[in-house]
């Protein structure tokens, strides 16, 4: 247990010091068990296949966003003044830190998997990273739960609950739950300098010093009590800097995040965690053991004790045995991953642009043809999109909408300002919708059923 | 179990009389629907605002721009939020006995009840199903104003529940 100061060099921030009383906590969670299973765990999964150099892990991502959050915090003590609680800060910069903590290894991938794994046996619903997350800080046999319960008695229940919220409940709050968030701030600045896209700019330092908070008035759907949401807005002097920020998340989404061979691999993936987890093929067949975690986890052991055992080790662990099994499909596409050998995308979105009827075409078309394939040897990818970024849902996030006080003060939209760069036709979502198939040949056929 | 398609959305929305407005009610609606025997073989998982379905959302889509079955127009509330209205555009061609393996009759009272209350209000009610039956919390109230601490007060809990004692899925 460590009380002195600690310093991390970072590429994104620079020096990053762990100084107050509250840092040495921090830096005690970060030396636990649980958070050092982060290092093991790439913050973009497959991206370095398309970006080589984006090998950055979700340790330093985590460590990033403690660092935002202790800068955002300074804003909310600068207007919060002599109400500012000390004690309800400390609980979100700790909560920023641990955010991360229960994330699986190639999250998105994963998950799929395991709802598949679940749907075919019936199970209704599977638990996902954000309430690990909350189970670790939780776990009394843990050791992040006693680092916390020192500190103060329930501290671990409320930073729990705050990772559990769906809606932030005050200003304190939106440091890690906002438009402009401590998580987001680290994630696009450490992705976009990790990938080496140029995609758009972010100016941290103008944007951080041009947030005030106001209490925003919003409603949900067509409710007629609008709901109260204190959260950060940007001064009008920060518009165009916040105009960037937007257009340089949009982009990381685009070009980056939702890139179609990553998003390939993390297809196939899916589909062998799909075959681990398949309790009616026997281990032997696939070279697995029963000890292995991610065999456990993905054949019903679902305890936080096992969950805990998960990184991209043991995952690559698992590949490189599936490589040398006696399963067919399971070798081969085990084989494809470990020579980033990529699946054939039919991208609709490229396709067919902002036409909705030649997409919806398409999709039938291309289904009939897939039939009982599709999941197997043919898959789909859906991801949605909109200018805030959002991949699914029913309507946006009240809390994450960007706003910009005008020249009266009152907080709008930024899409409303008259001289504003970005398209309100971005809000609407759009379907990224794309088919992937084993060979060349079978995407060829699978074109001419669409278009001839 | 059937396969989801255009037919069974229609048939829901004869049921809804032809109307159903802000996609939060829609996709709450449907989920309710299928707790009381809809059986449409939805996946519905936990997101923002409660139990959602991208497949529901993915045959809407189909519905309204291929089928054409569907209609749905944007229009902005009084207090400033912009919302969907969608409305059934062709109707069944025979009459409905059942909505998906719901009698009709049963579907109508329970869809009539939905489209009352504040779409806070139906996201809880769908929430608190989701939280007692498929998280299978003892103490769901204490896990939903954990969840939804801004929108769980205790008066729209009561609604809720309310809510979902009068579709009988208490």
């Amino acid at each position: 247990m460590s009380n002195t100061i600690q310093r991390v060099r970072d590429p994104v921030h620079g020096l990053i010091k762990f100084e107050s009383d509250a840092d040495l906590v921090a830096w005690n969670l970060l030396e636990t068990l649980e958070f050092q299973r982060l290092r093991r765990i790439r913050q973009l999964g497959f991206s370095e296949f398309t970006f080589p150099s984006a090998t950055h892990t979700r340790f330093a991502h985590s460590v990033g966003v403690y660092h935002n959050a202790r800068k955002l915090m300074q804003v909310v003590e600068k207007v919060e003044g002599k109400n500012f609680d000390k004690d309800r800060a400390e609980e979100i910069l700790f909560a920023a830190l641990l955010h991360d903590v229960g994330h699986g290894p190639f999250s998105h991938a994963f998950e799929v998997a395991r709802e598949r794994i679940a749907a075919s046996k019936g199970i209704d619903r599977i638990e996902k990273h954000e309430k690990y997350s909350a189970k670790i800080i939780r776990n009394p046999n843990g050791s992040i739960f006693p680092i916390l319960e020192r500190k103060r008695v329930g501290l671990a229940e409320r930073i729990a609950a705050v990772i559990e919220a769906d809606d932030p409940t005050d200003i304190y709050h939106a440091v890690i739950s906002s438009s402009f968030d401590a998580d987001r701030l680290d994630y696009l600045v450490r992705d976009r300098l990790m990938t080496g896209t140029g995609a758009g700019s972010i100016d941290t330092d103008w944007l951080v010093d041009n947030l005030t908070e106001k209490f925003v008035n919003t409603a949900q759907d067509d409710d007629p009590e609008p709901q109260g949401v204190q959260t950060f807005v940007f001064k009008f002097k920060g518009r165009q800097a916040a105009e960037d920020f937007l257009l340089a998340r949009y982009r990381l989404y685009t070009e980056v995040y939702l890139h179609k061979t990553t998003r390939g691999f993390e297809a196939l993936l899916s589909r062998l965690l799909q075959i681990v987890g398949d309790t009616s093929l026997p281990l032997d067949t696939l070279n697995l053991l029963t000890e292995n975690a991610l065999v456990a986890f993905l054949r019903g052991t679902e305890t936080v004790e096992v969950y805990l055992e998960l990184d991209d080790f043991v995952i690559w662990n698992v590949i490189s045995s599936l490589a040398k099994c006696q399963h067919e499909e399971a070798c081969k596409l085990s084989k494809r991953l470990l020579i980033r050998d990529h699946l054939h995308v039919l991208d609709l979105f490229s396709k067919c642009g902002n036409d909705d009827l030649a997409l919806a075409n398409a999709v039938r078309d291309i289904e009939n043809f897939a039939g009982s394939e599709l999941g197997v040897s043919i898959f789909k990818d859906a991801p949605e999109i909109n200018l805030y970024s959002e991949q699914s849902g029913e309507a946006k996030k009240l809390h994450k909408v960007v706003r910009v006080q005008d020249g009266s003060g009152q907080p709008r939209e930024i899409t409303e300002f008259a001289e504003t760069i970005i398209s309100a036709s971005l809000k609407k979502k759009r379907r990224m919708i794309r088919y992937y198939f084993l060979t060349m040949e079978k995407r060829d056929e699978a074109k001419k059923a669409i278009w001839g | 179990m059937m396969v989801m398609e255009s037919r069974l959305i229609q048939e829901v929305f004869k049921a809804s009389n032809g109307r159903i407005v802000g996609r939060i009610r829609l996709q709450k609606i449907f989920y309710l629907l299928e707790q009381l025997g809809l059986n449409s073989g939805l996946r519905f998982s936990y997101h923002h605002y409660g139990p959602y379905s991208e497949e529901l959302a993915h045959k809407l889509f189909i519905a309204e721009i291929l089928d054409k079955v569907i209609a749905e127009n944007e229009e902005v509330s009084n207090a400033g939020a912009t919302y969907s209205i969608f409305n059934l555009k062709i109707e069944p061609n025979d009459p409905l006995e059942q909505v998906g393996a719901i009698p009709f009759k049963k579907a109508l009272s329970a869809i009539t009840a939905m489209k009352e209350p504040t779409s806070v209000v139906i996201e809880l009610a769908a929430t608190i199903h989701w939280l007692k039956h498929k998280e299978v919390y003892e103490d769901w109230k204490a896990e939903l104003k954990i969840r939804k601490p801004t929108k769980a007060t205790d008066n729209n809990i009561d609604l809720a529940t309310k809510l979902l004692g009068d579709i009988e899925l208490n």
